[in-house]
């Protein structure tokens, strides 16, 4: 542990370090952006830009934790996600390019001449920020926790603090070679560790997934359950719960019955090697072969309890998934003034394919770390808090100095991919808000990161369960927002002449008040009628075509309010520079 | 090269056929051929038809790649769920499934996207080398 603690420390340090000097010298790049967009265009070197600014905690820790946890019936996300990249680069990212706006926000008042669209908008862009912003948070507090052994709330304010000075200067968020670089580190400090644990696992024989029915514990493990939970246990399992008595530390041991427990917080158990892992109540079990099928899963937590739904509840799951994440990434915030920085449209477009290439790359990276965690590391389905897998993996494979340098290299990586994101979305939030405020100055732009920075650790502070959510369904819940209210907009905006002011207000309200009621319900509980429940679980699948539905419905009905100059803005973000006498 | 463009460019109406009595400018040939051409390829930017052929065909390419997508999306799960057989085939501790998700989908639509966004290219080179009035 103590070693931890110090590599912990020299993490922090390092990483402080680093961003310091980068970020100085990034600082130069805030001017840098502009002159690149003059020069040659090196694609290899924007690309990485750009997807500096995707790869995220999520991308690192939560992918791999949910194939994980899930099974592999889950890694067709990185289809659906590579298909969202496919809809930018196909439908989006030229058009906007060739327009000319900086952020979603600008695009709507740009297109539909309404300045509470725009309001609109960035309402809903400073919410999607905000979510995502507090799954860094949750991600930077689980590293404190596992390097340090400090409160996670530390990790939250440390996240805060280091990302405010840059976006503030404007020099991290803006600069291309920041980002860059922070990539290129991000791709070395995942993907070493995954090449040579799996040099490991090939020496250690390569036991294959399925070998076992179940994980197994190989080492006596040691468990400290942080709140109550139920632990479902499939087979009669031998458990010391530790506890302080008269003589120092004592071990009663007990046998947990099949059956689901209820574990008090607090508790200390002790498992002994070589049995079947129990899991966490909420998460679906699993047996090997099960865990490798391709089909998606068909089970469904509510609250605390697993339980199974059926196929086609399963699909219609794994189809709002598939849907949030495609359409999600078209209203992610931080991408639409970073391919400002880009020479023109052709290249935007370039730059996306790359991107989604690069991101393909994190996906392999994730499934090679779920499938070793799936072999090495099933102590952590105890309590469910699998998004600490990427962390943990290395000390559980290779006890020792070698397991100890790597998880420091993966820990470095994720609060790189922390700090660098949260730039992004900080930065692109300032923007957004300060566009709202009628004087628009540098102190309106800086006004709004701190409130970017500072809303999603109240909202952590406010919400005690936020942050034990797992980071997967914390950025599925912002993607959501994203698909129900900008990608309507946008490609509508985009695509479709006919779009009104008055069609796309009423499509974004729809969008927002769908998703309200959807959070609202699952609050509540089921209602007990199947088709509501299974829209109020899966918003996505109503909501999307109902919102593209009410956007041209209305439009329709106000055909006589469409704007005299629609055909002149179409034409501005369809044709080519020379061709409308710009220069692009 | 191309001649240079009228500008603005909407201030070049067509002249008028009947009603009133026309006044012909006379201009060299040359020149008219000049003006002829220019006001080909760059009359009236903004325009609905033009605008929305190139967007057609934009749009269209687009439309075929996202649906193909989408459809692998909503069937391949589907297949893999309902059909037991597919999901458990396995070939010497391989199994081929994993393979098409984890390591042939995703750069297979890397590879619809590169084909498709080489299209657009060339659908905007060709709309720069006629200018917005090509059918």
């Amino acid at each position: 542990m103590i070693e931890l603690v110090v590599g912990g420390l020299l993490v922090i340090v390092v990483m402080l370090g680093v961003l310091g000097v980068v970020g100085f010298l990034g600082g130069r790049g805030a001017t840098t952006d502009f002159t690149l967009a003059t020069r040659r265009p090196r694609t290899l070197f924007l690309g990485a830009a750009v997807t500096g600014e995707y790869v995220s905690a999520m991308t690192v820790l939560g992918l791999a934790s949910l194939v994980f946890a899930e099974g592999f019936g889950t890694a067709w996300v990185f289809t659906a996600s590579t298909l969202g990249y496919l809809l930018v680069a196909a439908f989006v990212v030229a058009p906007l390019r060739r327009a000319g706006v900086y952020s979603h926000a600008d695009f709507a008042e740009w297109r539909l001449g309404s300045r509470g669209i725009r309001r609109t908008v960035s309402l809903c862009v400073v919410v999607i920020g905000w979510i995502l912003l507090v799954s860094q948070y949750i991600a930077a507090g689980l590293l404190v926790r596992v390097f340090t052994g400090l409160p996670e709330w530390l990790g939250w304010i440390a996240a805060a603090v280091v990302t405010l000075p840059p976006a503030l200067l404007a020099a991290g968020g803006s600069s291309s070679r920041f980002q860059a670089m922070s990539l290129w580190f991000k791709l070395v400090a995942v993907g070493v560790p995954a090449v040579v644990l799996l040099v490991l696992w090939q020496s250690h024989g390569g036991k294959k997934v399925d070998a076992d029915t179940t994980p197994v514990l190989h080492a006596d493990t040691v468990v400290r359950v942080d709140r109550d939970q139920p632990l479902r246990v499939a087979e009669p399992t031998r458990v010391a719960i530790v506890g302080d008595g008269e003589g120092g530390r004592e071990h009663v041991w007990t046998v947990l019955e099949p059956g689901v427990h209820q574990i008090r917080a607090g508790t200390v158990m002790l498992f002994e090697a070589g049995a079947a892992v129990p899991h966490h109540g909420g998460l679906t079990p699993l047996h090997g072969g099960d865990w490798a099928d391709l089909g998606v899963t068909c089970g469904l937590t509510h609250g605390e309890e697993w339980e199974d739904k059926g196929v086609v509840d399963g699909l219609l799951h794994g189809y709002s998934v598939y849907l949030t994440l495609a359409l999600g990434i078209i209203g992610m915030p931080q991408f639409v003034a970073r391919f400002h920085s880009t020479p023109s449209p052709r290249t935007a477009r370039r730059l996306v394919v790359l991107m989604a290439a690069l991101s393909a790359v994190f996906a392999l990276l994730a499934l090679v770390y779920a499938g070793l965690g799936r072999v090495y590391a099933g102590a952590l389905l105890i309590t469910g808090e699998t998004d600490l897998l990427v962390l943990e993996l290395p000390r559980l494979m290779a006890p020792g100095p070698l397991g100890t340098g790597l998880g420091l290299l993966l820990g470095a990586g994720v609060a790189s991919a922390v700090v660098t994101v949260s730039i992004g979305f900080v930065s692109a939030m300032g923007g957004t808000i300060s566009q709202c405020v009628p004087g628009r100055g540098v102190w309106a732009y800086r006004v709004g990161t701190v409130v970017s920075a500072v809303v999603p650790l109240a909202l952590l502070a406010a919400v005690p369960g936020l942050s034990r959510e797992g980071l997967v369904e914390v950025v599925l819940a912002a993607l959501e927002l994203g698909a129900v209210t900008i990608a309507p907009l946008l490609l509508l905006g985009i695509w479709w002449g006919g779009l009104t002011g008055a069609g796309a207000a009423a499509g974004l309200a729809t969008g927002i008040a769908g998703i309200a009621a959807a959070r609202a319900g699952e609050i509540s509980g089921p209602l007990g009628v199947p088709v509501a429940d299974t829209l109020m679980y899966h918003p996505a699948l109503g909501l999307v075509p109902l919102v593209f539905g009410v956007m041209v419905g209305v439009s329709l009905l106000t055909r006589g309010r469409l704007r005299g100059d629609a055909a002149a803005v179409l034409a501005r973000m369809h044709l080519p520079g020379s061709v409308t006498g710009r220069r692009l | 090269m191309k001649p240079p463009s009228p500008s603005p460019p909407p201030a070049v109406p067509p002249a008028p056929r009947q009603g009133t009595p026309r006044r012909d400018t006379v201009t060299a040939p040359a020149t008219q051929r000049a003006l002829r051409a220019a006001s080909a390829s760059a009359a009236r930017p903004g325009d609905g038809p033009d605008v929305a052929a190139v967007m057609r065909g934009q749009l269209r390419s687009g439309l075929r790649a996202a649906l193909g997508g989408a459809g692998v999306l909503i069937v391949l799960p589907a297949l893999f769920t309902l059909v037991g057989q597919l999901n458990a085939a396995h070939f010497s501790g391989m199994r081929p499934g994993w393979l098409v998700v984890g390591a042939l989908l995703p750069p297979l639509l890397v590879l619809v996207m590169t084909v498709h966004i080489r299209f657009l290219e060339r659908l905007d080179a060709e709309a720069e080398r006629k200018g917005p009035t090509r059918r």
